[in-house]
């Protein structure tokens, strides 16, 4: 089970709610990756339109929402649009989210911080997303953050686990649940991400922008599981030579 | 009554005397609309007793998509 301060989850995918084709393919998708935590961002109202909504479409009471803080650019901001989420009443969960950069979207790790030392003294659970910088997730955990996400990749790049190494010293050190957040693309990258012992996988555009979302769901549903299973089980050293499965010893011969 | 709506000065019947009541005059009471007050997130039961003055600057948002 993963647990993220008081909370338990069967399911280890955490699921963006961003850029699905339509809300049709998006509640499908959902269903299909089995996911119970799905992400959602804040936005301004227009207050001419009759927009659609989102949480009411997803049937959101059935998900513990992970509102994050994109768009925030300092620790107050992030804070001001964590508060405004919690004030929806719908979660006290926030996914900590500072941007540093516009062209990478790697997050800004001082603010980062701050806002999550501000938003514990709020009482949030408190969840940052950060760089794979294992001394910054070091430090957040002592701060007291309910987990620590690092990035495999920059933010929309599908780009897999850039630095193994860096994600496994993160892994080794954190008490707190480990969720690998921003980069995956492919199955195997979720599956990975796993079999190195990280706790979950958050992710968006890898499913929401595939060609099949409700196909990708079930593919990435499946990649985790696998590699939460081949964590389990122990997979065997890398070795440098062969070593034989069959009895080298009492081989019949024919002719 | 002039009050500042997500940036945007609005003038508003002098009669919208809570938050609850802007909530009505603008329908977002069906709607899952989240709501600051000068720049305090009001929550759900705080919407009746804070009062609207003139100069007051309200923001509005909701939960969109995202990652």
């Amino acid at each position: 089970m993963l647990k993220i301060g008081d909370r338990t989850f069967r399911s280890r995918l955490l699921l963006g709610t961003g850029t699905f084709p339509s809300v049709d393919v998006q509640r499908e998708a959902v269903k299909a990756s089995e996911t119970e935590i799905l992400t959602f961002a804040v936005a301004k109202m227009n207050m001419d339109d009759d927009d659609d909504d989102l949480v009411a479409e997803l049937n959101s009471d059935s998900f513990s929402m992970l509102p994050n803080t994109a768009g925030a650019k300092t620790a107050e901001e992030a804070v001001r649009i964590a508060k405004l989420a919690r004030a929806s009443g719908l979660s006290d969960m926030v996914k900590v989210e500072v941007i540093g950069d516009d062209q990478t979207l790697l997050p800004d790790a001082v603010e980062t911080y701050r806002a999550t030392e501000m938003l514990l003294e709020e009482g949030f659970i408190t969840l940052p997303y950060i760089a794979d910088d294992p001394v910054l997730a070091s430090k957040l955990e002592e701060l007291g953050a309910h987990a620590v996400m690092p990035g495999a990749a920059p933010i929309g790049t599908g780009r897999g686990i850039l630095n193994p190494l860096h994600l496994s010293y993160i892994v080794a050190q954190s008490q707190v649940p480990v969720i690998v957040d921003a980069g995956i693309g492919a199955p195997s990258h979720a599956s990975l991400a796993m079999e190195m012992g990280a706790d979950a996988v958050l992710l968006n555009r890898a499913i929401s922008q595939a060609d099949d979302p409700v196909k990708m769901a079930e593919a990435m549903k499946l990649a985790i599981q696998a590699g939460r299973l081949s964590y389990e089980a122990g997979r065997i050293p890398v070795k440098r030579f062969a070593k034989a499965s069959s009895p080298q010893e009492g081989v019949p011969f024919y002719g | 009554m002039n009050i500042t709506v997500n940036e945007e000065t609005l003038q508003v019947p002098s009669d919208l005397e809570t938050i609850e009541d802007f909530r009505t005059h603008f329908n977002l009471v069906e709607k899952k609309a989240m709501i600051e007050h000068n720049k305090v997130a009001l929550r759900p039961d705080e919407y009746t007793q804070t009062a609207l003055a003139e100069g007051d600057q309200i923001v509005v948002v909701r939960f969109v998509g995202g990652g």
